[in-house]
């Protein structure tokens, strides 16, 4: 590979970018604006700026008072709006009563629950929520996080008070450090979430809109600036740019070299602005893991370049070129999550979503941002943006040489 | 420096090149004349390392296209017909790309820059975007950016189709002077007058074989000194005005082309009588004569039957 000929066409291609003002607008400029937008028009996931009150329905067969410390959190909440029926629900009423919107999340409560945070035998609580509802989704991050308070809680205190005792809010009187590691390890009461009509969305970290709707935006515009690219290719492919290239010193693997990098370069160098503003702009932390932070950057712009060489390739005009890239964008960024969480669609459409590269993306952007992710948390979907990446570049690079061949 | 033999390209079943040979020396401007679709851009594209052949040889500076097409390339330069620029860059970042890829870095590539914006006359445009060029610009800053690496050869192909008469004049100056400073050219062109004033040698090419190959003078005199006389006349009368020319003295042949009616004469001064009387005779109205002295033209014509502006079928 000749060193010197790709690193001309990177330098030609990031410097057309820098010259086109109009396109410097879509390249950085509009996806900070639509992510404004779209985050304030999403608002705040937690569910603190939504003047309308959602009800949980506690189905409380307990009767003990670790119930009421349960149910604090939500309760001081003004969101929230808790209702408590000491009556046992089946898990079809639940999801009955969720389907039905007469509540954004039901929780069952066994008998023993406050016994299991004593360290009597363990108790799983049921919660049903429905993943279209914000509101369900933050619920069930109070509930977790309240419920593993108490539970470490009440396995220290079980050091000094019977089982069966109630546990006081304030904690235990003495404290044993190989209790607290045990119940840490080995919680006494566990919550079991269902998700109505949807995938158990066990990972489900996010509080606010601007944690999907800036990775998604970046994700968004750095496909959508690339594949609408694609017609520079078909433009050079016309006006026997590419021919002249051909007959200059640059061989059919330094061209296919040159091209590839060269729009990797320009989606790596407007994802990191895009990564860096939304930072800046709507305090986004990206996690402890920038390994996997890099991977999927890379991977991702690896693929959007990839992708926009087989389609310059394949269309027979500009124009062309031009409406199936924005067109196909569209469709990856629908299905894969990146327009509204994929969460919020039926299960079938998650699974599909997951099995796009902009699904794959996005799921690593949200464990990264949301759940603390680490590159072994990631690793299985960045191996599937991995496979997207080897197939297109595959198939661009045997669509390209050809073209030079002839 | 170039040999061709035996050339055969072929697109399918349809040989769009068929046995071409030819020698080009070092220095010499030598043009490809034909129409629309004869076989000139295929014939640069194989010689060009474009297109692999699928039959006979082609040589240059001792390298074989087919298999040494690297070595090729270090020698050629090619002017495609079509703007092969980035027209969204100016000229000098244009240049400065194609040097680059071309090897070329450094203080020698920004002399080498000044040196052709300077000979394509857009030194005082070089920081303009080229999408905002003449046509007749487009077309210097083109041929110039062919020239970037010093290339032995230079094949220009079709570089003034589209331009109006005064930039094609600047572009065949610019050329006239690369043939004068010992660049070996191949021009193809369908225009005859740029072949008769370019070039040292010309091969006139039609649906892919090479039909005449000499200097402007030898070609014109394989068809000897016959004239061309185009005349419109009814259509109804075209029958009888052919068979009325074969029976006088001086006609070679008669033919039609676009509804009028062409006269090969050896003297076409000596049949304009007979023409006349003719016409009279038979109050026949004359539309349009007009009577061409032996040129390119008239050799295609001999040649193919068709002219040079026709599309190949």
């Amino acid at each position: 590979m000749n060193r010197q000929v790709i690193g001309a066409m990177v330098r030609l291609r990031l410097l057309r970018v820098v010259r086109d003002r109009g396109g410097l607008v879509w390249l950085l400029v509009m996806p900070m604006v639509f992510s404004y937008l779209m985050g304030m028009l999403m608002g705040d996931w937690s569910g603190s700026s939504q003047p309308a009150r959602r009800k949980l329905l506690v189905s409380d067969l307990d009767g003990g008072p670790a119930v009421s410390l349960l149910l604090g959190p939500l309760r001081a909440n003004d969101a929230y709006e808790v209702a408590v029926v000491d009556t046992a629900f089946t898990d079809a009423r639940a999801r009955e009563l969720v389907d039905a919107r007469r509540a954004t999340a039901v929780l069952q409560v066994p008998p023993g629950f406050s016994a299991a945070l004593a360290g009597g035998p363990r108790v799983d609580l049921r919660l049903t929520i429905d993943g279209d509802r914000l509101g369900g989704q933050a619920a069930r991050t109070l509930v977790e996080g309240e419920l593993a308070r108490l539970a470490t809680a009440g396995a220290a205190m079980s050091l000094v008070a019977p089982p069966g005792t109630p546990v006081p809010r304030d904690g235990a009187a003495s404290f044993d450090e190989g209790a607290f590691v045990d119940a840490w390890e080995s919680p006494r009461v566990r919550l079991r979430a269902a998700t109505l009509g949807r995938l158990e969305s066990e990972d489900w970290g996010l509080t606010r809109s601007h944690q999907h709707v800036g990775p998604s935006y970046v994700l968004f515009f750095v496909l959508m600036f690339m594949m609408v690219s694609a017609k520079d290719l078909v433009q050079e492919r016309r006006d026997r740019t590419l021919a002249r290239l051909v007959t200059s010193r640059a061989s059919a693997v330094d061209l296919v070299a040159g091209y590839f990098l060269g729009g990797m370069a320009v989606g790596l160098l407007q994802a990191a602005i895009l990564l860096v503003l939304n930072a800046v702009a709507f305090k986004l932390d990206y996690g402890d893991a920038p390994l996997a932070l890099a991977a999927v950057v890379v991977l991702f712009a690896a693929f959007s370049s990839s992708a926009a060489i087989l389609l310059g390739t394949l269309a027979r005009s500009g124009a062309q070129a031009d409406g199936l890239g924005t067109g196909l964008t569209m469709v990856m960024a629908a299905i894969g999550g990146l327009w509204w969480p994929l969460e919020v669609v039926p299960a079938f459409m998650q699974v599909l979503g997951r099995a796009l590269p902009t699904g794959q993306a996005i799921s690593i952007f949200h464990g990264l941002v949301g759940r603390g992710w680490g590159l072994a948390e990631a690793a299985p979907l960045l191996g599937g943006l991995l496979l997207w990446f080897v197939a297109a570049f595959t198939l661009a690079a045997w669509r390209l040489r050809r073209q030079i061949a002839t | 420096m170039i040999e061709v033999r035996d050339l055969v390209k072929k697109y399918g079943p349809q040989k769009a090149v068929d046995g071409v040979s030819f020698d080009v020396a070092r220095g010499e401007l030598f043009g490809l004349l034909g129409p629309n679709g004869a076989g000139k851009t295929t014939t640069i594209g194989v010689l060009s390392t474009l297109l692999r052949a699928d039959g006979g040889q082609v040589r240059i500076g001792g390298h074989d296209v087919a298999t040494a097409p690297s070595a090729v390339r270090r020698l050629i330069g090619v002017v495609p017909q079509e703007i092969a620029l980035y027209t969204d860059l100016n000229a000098r970042d244009n240049l400065v790309f194609w040097g680059r890829l071309h090897g070329l870095g450094g203080a020698a590539l920004n002399r080498r820059v000044e040196e052709l914006l300077v000979l394509a006359d857009l030194a005082d445009q070089a920081r303009r975007r080229v999408e905002t060029f003449s046509g007749g610009m487009m077309r210097r800053l083109n041929l110039v950016a062919g020239l970037i690496h010093q290339p032995e050869v230079l094949f220009l192909d079709e570089p003034t189709v589209g331009i109006d008469a005064q930039a094609r004049s600047r572009i065949l100056e610019l050329i006239a002077d690369l043939g004068r400073q010992g660049l070996t050219v191949i021009y193809t062109t369908h225009y005859l007058e740029e072949a008769e004033q370019l070039c040292d040698r010309i091969g006139v090419i039609d649906r892919g074989r090479l039909v005449a190959l000499g200097d402007k003078e030898s070609l014109i005199g394989q068809i000897g000194d016959v004239d061309l006389i185009r005349l419109a006349i009814p259509a109804d009368r075209h029958e009888a005005f052919t068979a009325a020319c074969l029976g006088w003295e001086g006609c070679v042949g008669v033919g039609e082309r676009r509804g009028r009616i062409e006269v090969r004469a050896r003297d076409g001064g000596q049949l304009l009588p007979h023409i006349q009387a003719w016409l009279e005779a038979g109050g026949v109205p004359l539309e349009q004569l007009e009577v061409e002295r032996p040129n390119l033209e008239t050799l295609y014509l001999n040649l193919t039957g068709r002219g040079l502006r026709e599309e190949a079928p």
